[in-house]
């Protein structure tokens, strides 16, 4: 059943492993959109993002809020998380 | 238990590498390449346009991971515009 | 202590079987509803013991945009072939046999 022969590991959490540090986008099921640095990630996608950006749907839509510090995203409200 | 001549997750394996279009059970679609999936049928795309209501909300250059929470159907060959 | 173990774990049985079987539906048009309200037609080619479908020539029935529990009569688009996660199926139920009806509790016609 696992999809490709050449490894063990699923394709979602080799692409976690490899956005680590990275700048991504994460939007949650009520349409808001955080981007920022990918401080870690866990299996149940909760997400720790630093120097966030708050926004509705899309970056176009006008900051909502800066975040300086850290946001932790609870995993089970996130729709997907993308290289920005 | 008579076995079923297509296996859903069969089609899901043979569409990896190419285009597909995942609907969520809101009105938001995407459609982009598949690039791979896990058994919880988390889903990651590559390339990705993301609609709601038909209309394009976002592009996304690199990959995404689209959590399986919400998908209600994949679509292997894209979107049909 | 561990007789009675036993028996329980013999009452509650090592296999499970979906309790419909899919299999007399197969090459048949079947509908299909999905949890969040869509509305799917097809012919279905698989499934899995998950309730994972494969369907072939589907269409998807539109919905008021204004309200999505109105299914837009006659306004559909083709999928073609899909696969439906099985743990978003609400409903499943052959076409043949079923027919579609006015609404019965629509405005009252004139005879």
């Amino acid at each position: 059943m696992s999809s490709s022969g050449e490894s063990t590991t699923t394709a979602s959490a080799q692409f976690l492993s490899n956005i680590i540090g990275q700048s991504v986008v994460v939007k949650l099921h009520n349409g808001m959109l955080y981007q920022g640095v990918l401080e870690s990630i866990d299996g149940f996608m909760n997400i720790a993002l630093n120097q966030a950006t708050e926004h509705y749907e899309t970056a176009s839509n006008g900051l909502l809020h800066r975040y300086d510090g850290d946001v932790f995203v609870r995993g089970t409200q996130v729709l997907y998380i993308s290289e920005a | 238990m008579s076995i079923a001549e297509v296996l859903p997750l069969e089609i899901i394996d043979k569409t990896v590498g190419q285009p597909v279009w995942v609907m969520l059970t809101s009105h938001r679609e995407f459609a982009g390449t598949l690039v791979g999936y896990d058994d919880f049928v988390n889903v990651v795309l590559e390339d990705v346009i993301e609609y709601d209501h038909d209309q394009e909300i976002k592009r996304h250059a690199g990959k995404m991971l689209l959590s399986g929470n919400n998908i209600s159907m994949l679509v292997p060959g894209g979107k049909r515009l | 202590m561990s007789e009675v173990q036993q028996s329980k774990r013999k009452f509650e049985g090592p296999k499970r079987e979906a309790i419909v079987n899919l299999s007399k539906y197969a090459d048949n048009k079947i509908r299909v509803k999905l949890a969040g309200g869509r509305l799917v037609v097809g012919v279905l080619k698989g499934y899995d013991q998950l309730m994972n479908l494969v369907l072939d020539e589907t269409v998807e029935h539109l919905r008021d945009p204004e309200d999505d529990t109105v299914i837009l009569e006659g306004q559909t688009r083709e999928l073609g072939l899909v696969v439906i996660r099985g743990t978003m199926l609400l409903t499943l139920s052959p076409m043949d046999g079923s027919e579609i009806i006015s609404n019965p509790h629509g405005p009252e016609e004139e005879f």
